[in-house]
């Protein structure tokens, strides 16, 4: 049988599934499993044009998703529903939060299982913000950021130093600008019956703004050459990251961990990697075999920990000993990041208006008003399409 | 290598892994990534890495900005070294050969092969050179696996332009040809949606006839009409060509609006559109369906042609009734159904009196206005369901479902009270009018007969007893046969 995994910036994910995958095949002997990388831009082509022409995009037996696609690809008949392939799934074991992201919109189904959870956080070096010891760093307001970025942007001449690491390489996502739009007061992208974008609302511009103004002023890299792994903190070329993974460890220290900055009071965002049986899946009483497998506690937990990511079930989530302060605040009050038919396209169209104003920014062109047109054409797009979906 | 020579049908994703895998066990670096760059944007777009025993797409981007280094080695294909924090990078742009249109891959082919190493010092410069040698014949083959994919890409597209053809030309006759057309077209080129919009001219309005969905269901939207004048809406502008926007830019390469024209004449629009995933429609997809846009075009014009002519040969031209193939039709169904649902259906079977001497006496001309006259007082008076048919010659027979033989003969005894009203005018003769008169049988069903045919009788005998008992009046079969009719 064949699964797709998401590719990743840590490696470790693929080394974790190749030992996995070896422990499967002496308890399973009889069971041939492989997995190949995908990058979530083909896994999003390769699922359309399997819906144009099956035979010649056949899917693989297992694919793993970012959980906000389950609605949009069960809907077009991509999955198989879980429990006649796995058994009874306990909906009481995973946290509120992720359980709709288990579904399809408006429907009882299952047709997506959590792997893991991502919460997205600050994380910084303390050896690196030593004089700012007396800030509570979960107690930060966007402009305390931004003064911590001024002074250890003005302290520090190295080349190639910014104050904040970007972990991530394709430079800006909707994910990660999500955080900013709630700082700011709004509510996310859509009003709250999903029947509208609500992009254009000043507090959501503001949020995409506060981000961009991180690179404006050169706190973070952007179109930047990625390192292996550890990255430019690693190196001590950043002291801080926002980061949806745990924290690495830098030398013998582990990185300290806060709520983004302005979160205290507000609703964390969280999203979680899901595997899902393709409805071309050729192997189905193995693929379930494969999966309850790899969802047991001592297999899960071994693929969690190499890729520095939390468990998606709540009693393993709780029992997490070592869990920073920080977290434990993050998980207090969370919510995933939205599943309906729409989103991942929306996500798509607004990552897409991003990218562009990265651009701009990058050749030093940024005009606000070049953004709020790109976001006029996300906002036109998507109520489209949320009025025929 | 060989096996990148020798595969012919390599992919691209295949080709990449192949050749920067031995690329990475030659190097002795811990990475090589390939890059393809996007001079004209300014920067390198990772497509693929090979770490540590993986291979796997990656998203990096590296903007040429502040970094003069990569224009100058863009221009002179000559690699260069870089170094960031501990890692060490090596670039090798590689320029390839062929005209290949891969991942968005521009014309001017150029991918950087990036070795890369992690602390320490810089990679061995022999095996450098070795890791070059390799990178660089086998991107000599990469033409190949661009001509097995074009190649393949072109026998498809063969395929689908006759398939297409054999489609349009063929949809005449459905009677879901529409659905024929815009079914063939999402089959072969698989969008997120097609809208299917024709003119109709007798309206002047553009309407909805279908639409399809990525997962191939067709769906009707004849609830949407819209206004075929400049102004009313953007499809009508589209039709009409008489916008100066330019659509396609503002909804960049996600949709596409196909106007359809035979001789000038707007025929109707396809909306193809790729919103819900984002897919980009390729300038091939759109010559392609332009190309189509003159045989689509030609099918609804024959789909129209033979829906007239379909309509000819169901009714009479001169009375604008239907004619006996077409009751005949309609008349089994509605028997059936008086039957299954226990309803009475009637038939009223009308002569026009003393029509072939009027004809003989006034002349052809003079009966056919005649007939005309009484088709148009029937089609005026009946309900919705009822239907009416010219059965032949002067012979009208009207069939009216769920009215009993009590209901028939009211409707008759009108109908015979208003004809008397109409005057034909008659010039060059000394009678200036002709009066016109009808004689009438009616029979129902269930109470003067069961099957289809012998109500038909049952009705022609009554009004045979009517012109044999001095015209101008009705009777039912009941009444004929009862002691005081006979």
């Amino acid at each position: 049988m064949l699964i797709w995994i998401l590719a990743d910036g840590n490696i470790s994910k693929y080394q974790a599934y190749k030992t996995l995958i070896a422990r499967f095949g002496k308890e399973y002997p009889d069971l041939k499993v492989s997995f190949e990388i995908k990058s979530k831009n083909t896994l999003w082509k390769t699922f359309f044009r399997f819906l144009r022409d099956p035979k010649r995009n056949p899917l693989a037996d297992i694919v793993e998703i970012p959980h906000s696609w389950t609605s949009l690809f069960s809907k077009l008949g991509l999955f198989l529903e879980l429990e006649p392939i796995l058994g009874k799934i306990k909906i009481e074991d995973y946290p509120h939060f992720l359980v709709p992201a288990m579904r399809a919109e408006d429907a009882d189904r299952i047709f997506s299982i959590p792997l893991w959870v991502e919460a997205q956080s600050l994380q910084y070096r303390k050896d690196m913000l030593k004089e700012f010891s007396s800030i509570n760093m979960s107690m930060l307001s966007w402009q305390d950021l931004l003064d911590i970025c001024s002074a250890l942007k003005k302290k520090n001449k190295k080349k190639d130093f910014y104050p904040l690491d970007n972990f991530n390489p394709s430079v800006i996502d909707s994910d990660d600008v999500l955080s900013c739009v709630l700082n700011r007061g709004g509510l996310g992208y859509f009003s709250k019956d999903l029947g509208s974008c609500d992009i254009l609302k000043d507090e959501t511009i503001s949020g995409i703004e506060d981000y961009f103004e991180l690179f404006k002023l050169g706190y973070m890299p952007i179109f930047q050459e990625n390192f292996h792994e550890a990255a430019f903190i690693g190196s001590g070329l950043s002291a801080m990251t926002f980061s949806w993974r745990m924290p690495i460890k830098i030398g013998k220290s582990v990185m300290q961990t806060a709520l983004m900055p302005a979160m205290r009071r507000r609703t964390n965002v969280v999203r979680s990697c899901n595997l899902a049986v393709s409805c071309n899946c050729k192997e189905i009483d193995e693929s379930g075999v494969f999966i309850n497998w790899l969802m047991e506690y001592e297999n899960a937990s071994f693929l969690r920990k190499q890729i520095g990511v939390f468990p998606a079930k709540e009693k393993e989530l709780k029992k997490q000993e070592d869990l920073p302060q920080a977290y434990r605040e993050i998980f207090a009050s969370v919510s995933a990041i939205s599943n309906f038919t729409v989103y991942p396209t929306f996500e798509k169209i607004l990552s897409s208006a991003l990218f562009d104003t990265s651009v701009d920014l990058a050749r030093g062109d940024y005009q606000r008003e070049n953004l709020i047109k790109r976001l006029m054409l996300v906002k036109g797009e998507t109520d489209y399409l949320l009025s025929i979906y | 290598m060989k096996d990148i020579e020798n595969r012919k049908n390599l992919g691209e994703e295949d080709f990449f892994k192949k050749i920067s895998s031995v690329a990475y066990q030659e190097s002795g670096c811990d990475g090589v990534s390939v890059f393809h760059c996007l001079h004209e944007k300014g920067f390198l777009k990772g497509l693929y890495k090979y770490s540590r025993g993986f291979f796997y797409e990656f998203s990096e981007y590296i903007f040429f900005e502040g970094k003069e280094y990569f224009r100058h080695s863009v221009l002179s294909k000559r690699p260069f070294w870089d170094k960031v924090s501990h890692v060490w990078y090596y670039y090798y742009p590689v320029e390839i050969k062929g005209d290949f249109d891969l991942s968005g891959f521009s014309r001017e082919n150029i991918v950087f092969f990036r070795f890369e190493k992690l602390y320490g010092s810089k990679p061995s410069s022999r095996k450098l050179e070795k890791a070059k040698e390799v990178v660089k014949n086998g991107m000599e083959n990469f033409y190949q696996v661009d001509f097995e994919i074009l190649k393949t890409h072109y026998y498809q597209s063969i395929n689908t332009l006759a398939r297409l053809g054999e489609i349009f030309a063929s949809s005449i006759k459905t009677e879901d040809s529409y659905k024929t057309i815009i079914s063939g077209l999402q089959k072969h080129f698989g969008f997120d949606r097609i809208r299917f919009y024709v003119v109709k001219e007798n309206e002047k309005k553009l309407v909805g006839a279908y639409s399809v969905d990525v997962s191939g269901k067709v769906k009707s939207i004849d609830y949407d009409r819209i206004i075929l004048e400049p102004g009313s809406h953007r499809f009508a502008d589209i039709v009409l060509e008489k916008t100066q926007q330019d659509y396609s830019r503002i909804y960049g390469d996600k949709v596409f609006y196909l106007p359809l024209k035979k001789e000038n004449r707007p025929m109707g629009l396809l909306i193809f559109d790729n919103l819900l995933s984002q897919i980009p429609i390729s300038l091939e997809e759109k010559d392609m369906l332009k190309s189509f846009s003159s045989q689509i075009a030609m099918a609804i014009d024959n789909i129209n042609l033979f829906n007239k002519i379909e309509e000819l040969s169901l009714y009479d031209e001169l009375t604008g009734l239907p004619l006996r193939r077409y009751f005949n039709s309609r008349f089994q169904e509605e028997f059936y159904r008086a039957e299954r649902f226990s309803q009475p259906l009637s038939i009223l079977w009308i002569d026009i009196d003393y029509f072939k001497e009027i004809n003989d006496t006034y002349g052809h001309q003079i009966g056919d206005v005649a007939l005309k006259e009484a088709g148009r007082l029937i089609n005026s008076s009946l309900r919705k369901i009822d239907f009416p048919c010219r059965y032949g010659g002067d012979e009208i027979i009207i069939m009216l479902p769920q009215a009993t033989y009590t209901e028939a003969i009211n409707l008759g005894r009108r109908l015979l009270n208003e004809i008397k009203n109409v005057m034909i005018p008659v010039p060059f003769s000394s009678n200036k009018e002709v009066k016109l008169t009808l004689s009438m049988g009616v029979a129902s069903y269930p109470a003067d007969a069961l099957k289809p045919e012998e109500l038909l009788a049952k009705a022609d005998e009554a009004l045979y007893w009517v012109k044999s008992h001095g015209r101008d009046s009705i009777k039912a079969y009941c009444e004929i046969k009862s002691p005081q009719g006979s």
